[in-house]
């Protein structure tokens, strides 16, 4: 088994070292003109920084980037004024571009088998602590059930690199995971984060219907880079990886998704490559990051990198990175995972202008299968920090006045990639959010919902959100009143706009 | 993946029928499984729900705005007349080769 392992993996070694012979994109990392643009704004004057902050506003409604020098000099800033002043900033772009709703997903860990050998990560390929799993489409459906059951209706789905799990098994694992029925309840919009693909792969990924394809590079420094992914491994080629959505939009994908984990370098440099990375999409193919990521390390089993490395963010740098990230980007989704700890997500999701998180996550491969266990460390990829459930965690939103959303409409509406893109971009796709997160979460609220939750959603959350549209889009109003009538009197459900 | 003459033409086409018909806007999808994946189509969406209508077993047409009808099976129509090369091209990831239909001068030429 071990040595079929190997053997494929130096198979897809050859193919990938093929294509990046021949590869036809220019890099978009320049590490002596980052390295530069960040010592060249190490002290931005406040006059600087505000002008800055007014310009990420400016940006909101036009969909422009910052400048490498803008994130450069944000980075730099340590007045605690000028840090409110961003932190303002962050929730305001947010609410302009998508309205006071944070969209919920689940993590679902499909397989732990993997060839590479990353020194940060639990599932790499000479850690004997972790068991490796790879569930047959029979296993991940019992998964997919209990988190159906909950009322989760979107996905990101987690894979390893080996050859059980290539394209193909891609492909039946997602179609299996959307054959799940569960009385009212399905998954509507299943995300992937799996390996770099070749086109043709990434061609046939995309037949099955997937929501987005995302691929980290994990870190943006190349030496680090090659420090933590071993020569010889599929995972320690760079530019395979850098250009992974590339080839994805080529094959037809449009709507991707980046991130850094950070931990493994200076943030600040990181931050410029995730910016760099966003402008090279738009200038290649119009169309720019569905989402950024920004994991940070955390401890797993056997792992000591993911505790001693010593580039590990502070929680006080975290905020400041999510908040730029939210300033310099600020059409894209904003994704803060259970990586950290309640507390932490609370305040990060005002101050950084976050828009999707997951909840109830159980990140071992058939991790859901055992809900009451919240930690299997021998078969995690890392450790959690937030275990709620999906119901408290949703109660939580609601007494903080956010609007919990399970909506996927815009995949099933035609609003990908270049069609989406315009309504991020001048911050009109709110109104389709608020919309569709009021219908979803009523349903959340009828089929799923504890009794506190439920009341508060009923006679809070929901009746805020429609005079919010009665004040602001007249005409959706109307139509989300009537939605809402027919969820409620004649069961109707998946009602979206 | 649409090659940049078919999409243009596409959009020109979804223009005509915005303008000719009163929609806010018009766009043609590829269906992947529950995915309706844009391809082409021009103007601004309402504060609505699109209208939608299979022209193929694979392309779905989306429109925002009030259609008759008549006029839905006129938007048919004139789409349905891309319908056959667009199922080639996308079947055939875009690649364009001589037994392929191309575009000249805003219009199929089939070879």
């Amino acid at each position: 088994m071990v040595s079929t392992a190997l053997l494929w993996r130096d198979e897809r070694l050859k193919e990938i070292r093929q294509w990046q012979n021949a590869c036809r994109y220019a890099d978009f990392i320049d590490e002596a003109a980052i390295h530069q643009v960040l010592t060249e704004n190490r002290r931005p004057s406040k006059r600087a920084v505000v002008d800055i902050v007014q310009k990420a506003r400016d940006n909101a409604t036009t969909g422009e980037l910052l400048a490498p020098s803008d994130v450069a000099a944000l980075a730099h800033v340590s007045d605690p004024d000028l840090w409110q002043a961003i932190f303002d900033t962050a929730d305001w772009i947010k609410q302009t571009v998508y309205g006071n709703r944070i969209v919920l997903f689940a993590p679902l860990y499909v397989s732990s088998t993997c060839v590479n050998n990353c020194a940060y990560c639990g599932f790499r390929t000479t850690n004997a602590a972790v068991t490796r799993r790879t569930l047959a489409v029979s296993e991940l459906q019992q998964e997919v059930k209990v988190l159906v059951n909950t009322g989760h209706k979107r996905l990101i789905m987690v894979y390893g690199e080996s050859p059980d799990n290539d394209y193909r098994y891609i492909c039946e694992t997602v179609s299996g995971a959307y054959g799940v029925k569960e009385g009212a309840g399905e998954i509507r919009r299943a995300n992937v984060n799996a390996p770099p693909l070749l086109v043709d792969e990434y061609r046939a990924v995309k037949t099955v219907g997937i929501g987005t394809y995302q691929v980290f590079q994990e870190t943006y420094h190349r030496p680090t880079y090659q420090q933590v992914h071993p020569e010889g491994t599929l995972k320690g080629e760079y530019d395979w990886r850098l250009f992974s959505l590339h080839r994805a939009q080529e094959a037809g994908i449009d709507d991707v998704a980046i991130g850094v984990l950070f931990g493994l370098y200076d943030w600040r440099f990181e931050l410029l490559g995730l910016l760099h990375h966003a402008m090279a999409l738009e200038r290649e193919f119009g169309v720019g990051p569905h989402t950024i990521s920004y994991p940070r390390l955390e401890p797993a089993k056997n792992t000591p990198l993911a505790t001693q490395s010593p580039w590990l963010v502070r929680d006080e740098d975290f905020c400041k990175i999510v908040a730029i990230i939210r300033l310099m980007c600020p059409y894209t989704g904003s994704i803060l995972t259970a990586r950290e700890p309640p507390r932490l997500r609370s305040e990060v999701i005002r101050k950084g202008g976050v828009s999707q998180m997951d909840a109830g996550s159980r990140i071992a491969v058939g991790g859901y299968s055992r809900m009451h266990e919240e930690h299997l460390p021998d078969r995690q990829q890392f450790l959690l920090s937030d275990t709620r459930s999906l119901d408290d965690f949703i109660g939580d939103l609601c007494q903080d006045g956010y609007l919990p959303s399970f909506c996927t409409a815009g995949y099933r509406e035609g609003r990908t990639g270049a069609n989406f893109m315009p309504l991020a971009k001048h911050a009109t796709v709110k109104n389709f959010c608020i919309a569709n997160g009021i219908l979803s979460f009523e349903e959340y609220l009828q089929d799923y919902a504890s009794s506190p939750v439920r009341q508060i959603g009923q006679q809070t959350v929901i009746p805020h959100y429609v005079r919010w549209l009665e004040q602001n889009v007249p005409p959706l109003a109307g139509k989300v009143r009537a939605h809402l009538s027919r969820m409620r009197e004649q069961k109707q459900r998946d009602l979206h706009f | 993946m649409l090659s940049s003459p078919i999409k243009r033409l596409l959009e020109q086409r979804c223009k005509d029928l915005c303008d000719r018909l009163g929609l806010a806007q018009v766009y043609v999808t590829h269906a992947f499984g529950r995915r309706r994946h844009y391809l082409a189509g021009y103007g601004q969406p309402l504060p609505s729900q699109p209208e939608q209508m299979p022209l193929s077993p694979h392309l779905v047409v989306f429109w925002h705005g009030e259609l008759s009808e008549q006029a839905r099976e006129s938007l048919k129509a004139d789409l349905g007349k891309l319908t056959d090369f667009l199922e080639q091209q996308l079947v055939g990831h875009g690649r364009t080769d001589a037994s392929s239909p191309t575009v000249e001068n805003g219009s199929v030429v089939q070879p």
